[in-house]
């Protein structure tokens, strides 16, 4: 069994360092490049969203490289994304692909995918004590990656030199890649806090705070919402995303009691617009834009996929918290055909139109 | 003076209406409907509303705006569920709220929601129950209108079962006396799937009905399958499709699929309609499966000419007409 999912934010680091101690085999499939997007759109209905085709790309290309087995999570309802399995399954086999596919139901995953888990294990020979020790260290392991992603937002709008930040931070995350233990991997942050902290600052500058929310897929990668969180700093803003990939899991999991941010706080916070909980990051993507205003944040960029059912009765939603929080809200509909060039000049504006803001405000 | 109910002729209009107007006649309100969609409106609903919302959530943003200055309440419920297997579009899910927070100043909502899923259930009587307690206190006046309301929405849905045509359904399902159907005529039979709003709104379907009437064909929609029925279509997939609208949609497509009476398929949809991408994919799929029933997927915009649609129109009613020369010769 060869199984392949979808890249989704550092899961592919978490599947790397479970697959390589206790099985069973996976394929990741190739990093998502153009190449990905337009496999995807080629076989995609035209007008699903944008996390659809690139999804689709990915299966096709881990297809391409010898996976035959699809894993594929779901829900139900109301968001479309329940039926992701259903319509993929059926365009892979009418391109002619074979290949079992899985679906991860959270009603059926006791039931079905860690029994078949754990009957892997065993025919593996990995203890139960062995295999619980690698979860830790997987689940350590992208956590690890996704506080190096913070610190660099923290850092990037001081960096004196351009694209610093970035370029260590791939060395940091190639360095990352070997480590096999808890023991290399508290080395390895060591390493990682001290090539950071080598990075030369101007600590003088004062950047502007954003936050970054929206609906999940596309604010978690970078490749679908075309890097801009790199973008961002590089103009000189200090950027905090809402959801990453432990998050949401901790929130499905109902673990995120105590932190300070959590998707929970958001929902709550929305309450006043939204008094029902619509589901997906609807009501999260508002209460967070609330949450940044009370913190005296000095903007929020809503990102979601083109036509994302449960995005855009935020959006509409979002005019107003900007109007009655007086905080800017810029929000950013993705689609396939968005150039890089569209992308700068609106950030760019964004980012004139605040920084005139709050010179009008000091004055 | 009897309160001023508004009810936008959108949406959820084109399933509920007979109930929501016997009821709140029942009650003592006077029903203020809006207008048909006109292009004004939708021009007015597109410019407030965001540009990724669907065409009919526009023009329903539309009706608020003609209706607002003249009632004392909105009928604006939040469909949450009807079934416990299945949910509504997630736009009604909000509906309410972007309306609120969209249009100002409004009148006062009714957005009372109606949920048959997870803990907190509200069924649809309690709903009623909820709306009644707004304009009167004696508990068997409401439970009255209610039960009118229910028989009347009962003999509306055997009408449309039957064939007849959403407005003159609605005129006689005052007259519980004879709900049946138009007798059935020797015209070759287009199905026609879609969502009732987009059904039975001839400005949305810019008229699809008179033009495919006008060449010699009788029609059949989606709305002519009882929930039985969709339920046993559906059951046939590996996965039941959880929006109530997109089930009837598919359920109703494999339906005309294996009826040989049925010469051809047309399947409306709303540009930016997420489940649309979804279910036209699915009907399409098990269309061209089962067999060779030509099939039409139109999806409807903003965009005003309908030259398109007449070609694409004339097209696929060529084919059909060849397909049937070829079976009969």
């Amino acid at each position: 069994m060869r199984i392949t999912v979808p890249h989704c934010g550092q899961m592919d680091i978490f599947i790397n360092a479970l697959s390589r101690r206790i099985g069973p085999e996976f394929v990741i499939p190739p990093k998502t490049s153009p190449r990905t997007l337009d496999l995807g759109l080629k076989y995609s209905p035209e007008s699903t969203c944008l996390p659809f085709k690139f999804i689709l790309g990915n299966f096709i290309e881990a297809l391409e490289k010898g996976a035959d087995t699809i894993c594929m999570i779901t829900d139900r309802g109301p968001c479309r994304v329940g039926m992701y399995d259903i319509v993929m399954e059926n365009i892979l086999r009418e391109m002619g692909y074979r290949f079992n596919w899985i679906t991860l139901d959270n009603t059926q995953i006791l039931r079905t995918y860690l029994l078949k888990f754990d009957r892997e294990r065993r025919k593996r020979g990995v203890s139960l004590t062995d295999a619980l020790r690698s979860l830790h260290f997987a689940w350590k392991k992208m956590k690890l990656c996704e506080e190096m992603e913070r610190w660099t937002h923290k850092m990037r709008p001081y960096e004196v030199n351009r694209g610093e930040t970035t370029r260590v931070h791939s060395e940091c995350l190639r360095l990352l890649d070997g480590v096999a233990t808890l023991k290399e991997l508290k080395a390895a942050r060591s390493d990682v806090v001290s090539r950071l902290s080598n990075i030369q600052q101007d600590r003088t500058r004062h950047p502007l705070k954003m936050v970054i929310t929206g609906e999940g897929y596309v604010v978690i990668n970078p490749h679908a919402n075309q890097d801009i969180e790199r973008r961002l700093g590089e103009m000189g803003v200090e950027v905090t995303r809402t959801m990453w990939f432990t998050s949401q899991i901790a929130h499905a999991m109902r673990v995120d009691l105590f932190n300070k941010r959590s998707k929970s706080k958001a929902i709550r916070a929305s309450k006043w617009y939204l008094p029902h909980n619509i589901g997906g990051e609807c009501n999260a993507s508002v209460g967070y834009a609330i949450l940044s205003a009370r913190e005296g944040y000095d903007g929020v960029i809503q990102l979601l996929p083109f036509g994302c059912i449960l995005e855009s009765v935020a959006k509409n939603i979002l005019r107003m918290v900007s109007r009655d929080y007086d905080i800017p809200i810029l929000t950013f509909s993705l689609t396939e055909n968005l150039s890089e060039t569209t992308i700068v000049t609106r950030l760019s504006a964004f980012v004139d139109l605040i920084q005139r803001r709050r010179k009008t405000r000091d004055t | 003076m009897s309160t001023k109910v508004g009810i936008p002729r959108g949406l959820l209009y084109y399933r509920y209406f007979p109930l929501w107007q016997t009821f709140l006649q029942g009650l003592g309100c006077e029903v203020i409907l809006s207008t048909l969609t006109t292009k004004e409106m939708v021009s007015q609903g597109a410019g407030i509303a965001v540009s990724d919302l669907c065409l009919p959530i526009k023009a329903y943003f539309g009706h608020i705006l003609s209706l607002r200055d003249r009632v004392d309440l909105l009928f604006v419920p939040r469909y949450i569920s009807i079934e416990e297997d299945a949910y509504m579009c997630p736009k009604f899910l909000g509906l309410p709220d972007m309306v609120a927070n969209t249009i100002q100043p409004l009148p006062p909502l009714i957005d009372y929601p109606i949920n048959y899923k997870g803990k907190k259930k509200t069924t649809e009587s309690l709903f009623y129950e909820k709306v009644g307690t707004l304009f009167c206190r004696d508990s068997g006046k409401i439970r009255r209108a209610y039960q009118k309301g229910l028989e009347r929405q009962r003999n509306f849905r055997c009408l449309q079962r039957g064939g007849v045509p959403f407005e003159k359904a609605l005129s006689l399902s005052h007259d519980s006396s004879r709900p049946q159907g138009e007798a059935n005529s020797d015209q070759p039979t287009i199905g026609l799937v879609g969502r009732p709003y987009y059904l039975n709104d001839p400005f949305l379907n810019k008229g699809i009905y008179e033009k495919v009437i006008a060449r010699g064909y009788t029609i059949t929609t989606t709305e002519s399958l009882t929930e039985t029925e969709v339920n046993r279509q559906i059951s046939k997939l590996s996965k039941r499709v959880y929006w109530s609208f997109g089930k009837e949609m598919v359920g109703s497509a494999l339906r005309f699929a294996g009826d040989p009476e049925v010469k051809g398929i047309i399947n409306l949809a709303s540009f930016g309609c997420g489940q649309d991408s979804f279910n036209s994919e699915i009907v399409s799929h098990h269309v061209r499966r089962m067999g060779d029933t030509p099939l039409l997927s139109l999806i409807f915009d903003e965009h005003w000419s309908d030259g398109g649609l007449i070609t694409r129109l004339e097209a696929f009613l060529d084919v059909i007409s060849r397909q049937n020369r070829k079976e009969k010769g």
